[in-house]
């Protein structure tokens, strides 16, 4: 086995890993940096300094709203995508379903089986609370299936998420079809999309039109902990965090003004350079894709061809676990992900994958490859040549040596 | 050589890996996610991986966690749950060792080009003349874990390194303090990882169909009445759960008939062990030992001192009687330090 690629140092990995988290802009870093020092006092305060930093946020506000093409009291900052989720569907849910399980009604919640566990999880939740809770399917292509969302959906359905682009294969989603559905089927329901993969390869109008949208801070080039659910005009919501009552009062605590500030910024850089990056970016992805296609056998691509945005090379290999390739991968320098991980660091079995109906063979050996606006042809081309040499290693010595059996 | 430690987030294991990189190995952490279920004990938490992660970042060396949760219920949780339902007493780490690390972790291990798979576990590796590997009592006789690794084949056991088996537990607690290590001081996991501590009626009642039925005595009279023989451990005396006017102990479990059987103390006593799933770590021959050769030392539990006896076909013939050994428990058989084999008692 070779030692470790230390000729490789920390910022000089391949980093293909950028739906999990990318690296922030240095413009970004810029503003943070100052506004961490300039804008420290709590913007509910009487005083200049309160003032000043209240006079940021309120613009951080607008400058987002005025990106998104919403209204800037629409747009409420969070601690992250996570909370984002979480407060759409228990801030709907949780506004209606006192009343509703008593009568009987509007406790129909339908979200798409591929959502985030952020997602996946405050419904399985409201479920246990008495809401009538259903999972819309997916084709093998990873596309929501309208025709049985359209059958899931009815008069009794308060809320309905479908994720704009999906965070493991990188499908988009046909969010105006879906918004149709929902209005004639359901037309009392809150629309809700996740929205955090979407900024970098999409014009915010194709995911604006829900009534609900989740955007966060560390997709985009900007910080962790800061996103934004924007909650369309109508749209009721319950606060899940109490307190102060900030952000209208669905979302106490003081407010993180400089990642506020850093996450406007973020959103105009990438949404002003979108068209540019995601062309450099699609051929980088196309290239990492020709390369490890033409170099490794038995992998296949996962999802759609046509739906999947640019960032993303979503392959399964035969004959792998992906925890395996994924140290190899490490020790040679790069920085990749299988499925979704859980809060050990563990790799947990891909919910998404399973959804598509991934033949077994290839669902325990997910390689999730994600780039963006920093990803280099130095970055792709090192993967070229690393991957093939780890699956190589992984298969022959399946081969070789099965299991260790023991005999007892 | 390129070694991976299993890091459990122990003093052991931590140390395991310090003297790994203090010899100038290449030293890779890994700690396994077990467990997915609700627990409060044990190597599986969210805490453990947490010091497992710092102990790897203060060595300077690379650490991953690796979910195996699904193949341990299958192959550790289930059959634990199986054992306890066919009234046997099962000795999950033991299977846990066998099958997820020395099985699932050393297949990954070799497969990604590893030369040897650590642990910290009180125990030895030696070689005999033939270079064959053998497992060996630890330095510390009192936290030797020799017992738990009595069902590793030889080929396994020639791909592992055992750093700390020929330290005490004190000396291991030292050199964690020499390093500064955070888990220099952790108290020890003494309970079975997935049970709540003093949770394992609870635990098996969920996973269990309750089949009440009848306690009786040596005769066969009803004496009382049980919610299920999974409540049960040949040779325990408490949580019987009917009067008697001397002490009682469960003599035999009949799970086919939910019958629970009382009896003396000398009811339980046996001058010999049958086996199922013998095993020798190089082999069968190894094991063999009859009246006249040098006898075995067998052990029962994974602590206590050792009994003698003969291996005759899948009978252990004991030289002085004992407490009958609860069936599925796990019997390691030496000769001298070196662990030869084991079998599980019928």
């Amino acid at each position: 086995m070779e030692t470790p690629d230390r000729s490789r140092p920390y910022l000089e990995r391949a980093y293909l890993d950028h739906a999990a988290s990318a690296p922030l802009y240095p413009e970004v870093v810029s503003v943070m940096q100052e506004a961490l020092l300039e804008l420290h006092a709590n913007p509910t305060g009487m005083h200049s300094s309160a003032r000043a930093a209240k006079t940021a946020l309120e613009e951080a506000r607008e400058r987002i709203a005025t990106l998104l093409g919403c209204l800037p009291h629409e747009v409420v900052f969070t601690g992250g995508g996570t909370e984002s989720d979480n407060l759409a569907v228990k801030g709907v849910m949780r506004g209606v379903l006192g009343d509703a399980i008593a009568r009987g009604d509007l406790s129909g919640v339908v979200v798409s089986v591929i959502e985030h566990r952020a997602m996946i999880a405050p419904a399985a939740r409201l479920a246990s609370e008495g809401a009538r809770v259903a999972f819309a399917p997916v084709t093998s292509e990873g596309i929501i299936d309208l025709d049985r969302l359209s059958a899931l959906l009815d008069e009794q359905t308060a809320f309905v998420s479908v994720m704009a682009v999906n965070n493991e294969i990188g499908t988009r989603q046909p969010l105006g079809e879906v918004l149709s559905l929902v209005r004639e089927r359901s037309p009392r329901a809150a629309l809700h999309t996740d929205a955090v993969q979407a900024p970098m390869w999409m014009d915010p109008k194709e995911f604006m039109l829900c009534d609900l949208v989740t955007v966060t801070g560390h997709k985009v080039g900007g910080p962790r902990g800061i996103g934004v659910l924007v909650v369309r005009d109508g749209v009721k919501l319950v606060a899940e965090i109490e307190g102060g009552g900030q952000e209208r009062g669905v979302r106490a605590g003081t407010p993180d003004v400089a990642a506020a500030v850093a996450l406007a910024l973020a959103l105009e850089i990438t949404v002003a350079r979108r068209d540019e990056t995601a062309t450099r970016v699609r051929a980088l992805r196309d290239r990492l894709i020709s390369g490890v296609i033409a170099s490794v056998p038995d992998v296949v691509l996962v999802g759609s061809d046509s739906a999947r945005v640019d960032g993303f090379a979503p392959f399964a290999l035969a004959g792998i676990e992906s925890e395996s390739l994924l140290v190899l991968l490490d020790r040679a320098g790069v920085d990749a992900a299988a499925g979704s991980s859980c809060a050990s660091g563990a790799t947990e079995p891909s919910h998404v994958l399973t959804a598509l109906g991934v033949d077994p063979k290839f669902i325990g050996g997910a390689l999730r490859c994600s780039l963006g606006w920093s990803t280099t042809a130095d970055e792709v081309d090192h993967m070229i040549k690393v991957l093939p040499e780890a699956v190589n290693r992984l298969r022959a010595l399946r081969v070789e040596r099965p299991a260790a059996e023991v005999t007892l | 050589m390129n070694v991976l430690v299993a890091m459990s987030g122990g003093v052991d294991s931590s140390v395991a890996a310090a003297l790994l990189l203090e010899a100038g190995h290449e030293v890779t952490g890994v700690t396994l996610k077990l467990w997915g279920g609700d627990s409060d004990s044990g190597c599986c938490s969210v805490a453990d991986v947490e010091d497992a992660r710092r102990v790897a970042a203060q060595l300077g060396i690379p650490h991953y966690v690796f979910n195996f949760t699904e193949a341990f219920d299958e192959a550790v949780v289930d059959p634990y749950v199986g054992a306890y339902a066919s009234g046997n007493t099962p000795n999950p780490c033991v299977e846990c060792n066998r099958t997820m690390k020395w099985g699932l972790l050393l297949e990954r291990s070799r497969s990604m080009g590893f030369d040897a798979l650590a642990t910290g576990h009180h125990a030895r590796i030696e070689r005999d003349s033939n270079g064959d590997a053998w497992v060996a009592r630890g330095e510390d006789a009192a936290k030797d874990q020799s017992y738990v690794l009595s069902v590793l084949a030889g080929d396994a056991i020639s791909d592992t390194l055992l750093p700390v088996g020929d330290l005490t537990k004190a000396e291991v607690r030292e050199h964690a303090a020499r390093l500064g290590m955070r888990t220099a001081s952790k108290a020890e996991s003494m309970d079975v990882c997935f049970i709540k501590r003093g949770g394992r009626e609870d635990f098996l009642a969920a996973r269990v169909d309750a089949s009440p039925g009848a306690v009786v005595d040596s005769e066969g009279v009803e004496v009382g009445r049980h919610d299920g023989v999974s409540g049960f451990t040949i040779g325990q005396r408490r949580g019987v759960g009917v009067a008697a006017g001397e002490r009682r102990y469960v003599v035999d479990i009949d799970a086919a008939t939910s019958t629970v059987v009382l009896g003396r103390k000398e009811e339980l006593h046996r001058d010999t062990i049958a086996l199922n799933n013998l095993h020798g770590v190089h082999g069968s021959a190894p094991v063999s030992a009859e009246p006249g050769e040098t006898p075995l030392l067998i052990q029962t539990s994974a602590h206590g001192a050792p009994v003698k006896g003969y291996l005759i076909g899948d009978t252990l013939h004991l030289e002085v009687e004992r407490p009958r050994v609860a069936p599925g428990q796990v019997v390691a058989l030496y000769v001298g330090d070196r662990v030869v084999g084991s079998g599980i008692a019928r």
